[in-house]
């Protein structure tokens, strides 16, 4: 398990360390059936061609669930996650490198709670971000 | 059938040939009732029974009775499961359910046969299963279609609760690897 | 509740309602969702097609599934299944008409329980038997 992060530690602006995903078809299956999202754009090439795609595309939810992993990867064991958001804003295709980062944006305190806001994306194989997002979490203080 | 059975190289070895009568570790599964909704969804049974607790009990069953082929769904860790068949999977162990050991002999997988026997049909959600593979029969034999070997191997799974058995899944499963240009 | 049958009236040739069902894509992926069987060859093209098969396979337990569906329907809410043992001769492909059928082969009293055999498959477009096998199902007395 990776050492905690503590709040007294974080700095504005600091990136935390990214995820990189590499989904195939069965994890987009295994998501589906975690899920229960049976969208037969995720695993049917020719339902997927209908539709004018290249070939099955990976599920938001699971970019979301990626940017969810890359933040716990981060406050665990002690901090928690309070908000994960982010828009699709391109698709991506099983069998690719997604990389999936997060950048300091905000620390504050809020009674006993520390918080930290963060801006969070995926990016693809060419850099390009696919899914933008932002993200609360709180984390333990060294005190 | 004069035809000559063109010669091939024996994948299985003597090692695996004395497997025949090993049994697996046991394995815990879960009869819960998404596990039943999806299963009978997936079977494509409309019948209410399955679905709906009320009307289980309506039905005389403790709870949403499990559709025949159902034995609950095995207990999934990601340190110890198969993550492509969601079983126990143990490295060391040379038999650990239905898909062993020709998994580990050949890449692609065919399903032979099943037969599933109910020594206790009444199985519902909330049971917790487990179940021992037992390795009953491996052999190959040259296959025409396939152009190579192919490797047939029978496993019977008793499934019990609370000690007594409520099932057996014997699954014959032909292994086999694809010969380049075919 | 479905409609119950009963011993006395169920004689040797009797036929089985038959179930016809299309798989599609999405049924094979619940299949795997279902069982936990994510072996790629039912669900990606590209790995079927590599392993030198036409189509993605229809997964044989699915078929097994399929004539229990058939004998348990058939036999109705009061009746119990005791066994349903299938081999899988043929491969059957989604978007295909596949048939289950049966018909009863005999009809004992034994140990108390009203015992019916019967012989179930499943056939494809062309007629041809896939899944050749038998059942076993104990049925109640007329009241």
């Amino acid at each position: 398990m990776a050492d905690q992060v503590y709040f007294e530690d974080v700095e504005v602006g600091a990136e935390i360390p990214s995820l990189v995903k590499e989904p195939d078809s069965l994890q987009l299956v295994q998501w589906a059936a975690g899920s229960g999202d049976f969208y037969q754009i995720h695993y049917d090439p020719a339902f997927a061609k209908r539709n004018g795609l290249e070939g099955p595309i990976v599920h938001g939810a699971l970019k979301h669930a990626f940017l969810g992993e890359l933040l716990h990867q981060w406050v665990a064991p002690g901090g928690r996650i309070k908000r994960v958001a982010c828009s699709y804003r391109g698709m991506d295709l099983p069998n690719r490198r997604l990389t999936h980062k997060g950048k300091i944006t905000k620390k504050y305190q809020e009674g006993a709670r520390n918080i930290v806001e963060l801006e969070i994306w995926a990016e693809d194989a060419n850099g390009k971000t696919t899914t933008p997002g932002s993200a609360v979490v709180t984390l333990p203080s060294r005190a | 059938m004069a035809t000559d059975t063109p010669a091939f190289e024996p994948s299985l070895t003597d090692e695996i040939l004395t497997l025949v009568g090993v049994e697996s570790a046991p394995c815990t599964h879960e009869v819960t009732r998404p596990g039943i909704r999806a299963f009978a969804r997936a079977a494509g049974y409309r019948d209410r029974v399955y679905y709906h607790a009320d009307e289980a009990k309506r039905r005389g069953y403790r709870d949403l009775p499990a559709p025949p082929g159902h034995l609950g769904f095995p207990a999934y860790d990601p340190e110890q499961s198969d993550y492509l068949l969601s079983w126990p999977l143990d490295p060391n162990a040379p038999v650990n359910h239905p898909f062993s050991p020709v998994q580990s002999i050949h890449t692609e997988l065919l399903a032979g046969s099943l037969d599933l026997e109910y020594i206790d049909p009444d199985i519902c959600a909330g049971d917790v299963l487990i179940s021992r593979t037992k390795l009953e029969d491996i052999r190959e034999r040259y296959s025409k279609a396939l152009n190579g070997p192919m490797v047939i191997q029978t496993t019977a799974t008793t499934f019990k609760r609370d000690d007594a058995p409520v099932a057996v899944y014997r699954f014959t499963l032909i292994g086999y690897t694809p010969v380049e240009g075919t | 509740m479905p409609d119950q049958i009963y011993f006395e009236d169920v004689g040797e040739g009797d036929l089985l309602p038959e179930i016809t069902e299309r798989p599609t894509t999405t049924q094979l992926v619940h299949w795997a969702a279902a069982v936990g069987d994510f072996y790629p060859v039912h669900y990606d093209k590209d790995f079927a097609v590599g392993t030198g098969v036409p189509a993605v396979l229809v997964h044989g337990p699915f078929k097994h599934a399929l004539l229990s569906r058939l004998v348990s329907s058939w036999a109705g809410p009061q009746a119990t299944v005791k066994r349903i043992a299938c081999s899988f001769r043929g491969q059957d492909y989604p978007n295909q008409d596949l048939t289950v059928k049966g018909r009863v082969t005999g009809t004992r009293s034994e140990n108390g329980e009203n015992l019916v055999e019967l012989e179930i498959w499943s056939e494809n477009e062309s007629g041809e038997k896939t899944t050749p096998g038998s059942a076993l199902v104990a049925l109640p007395s007329r009241p």
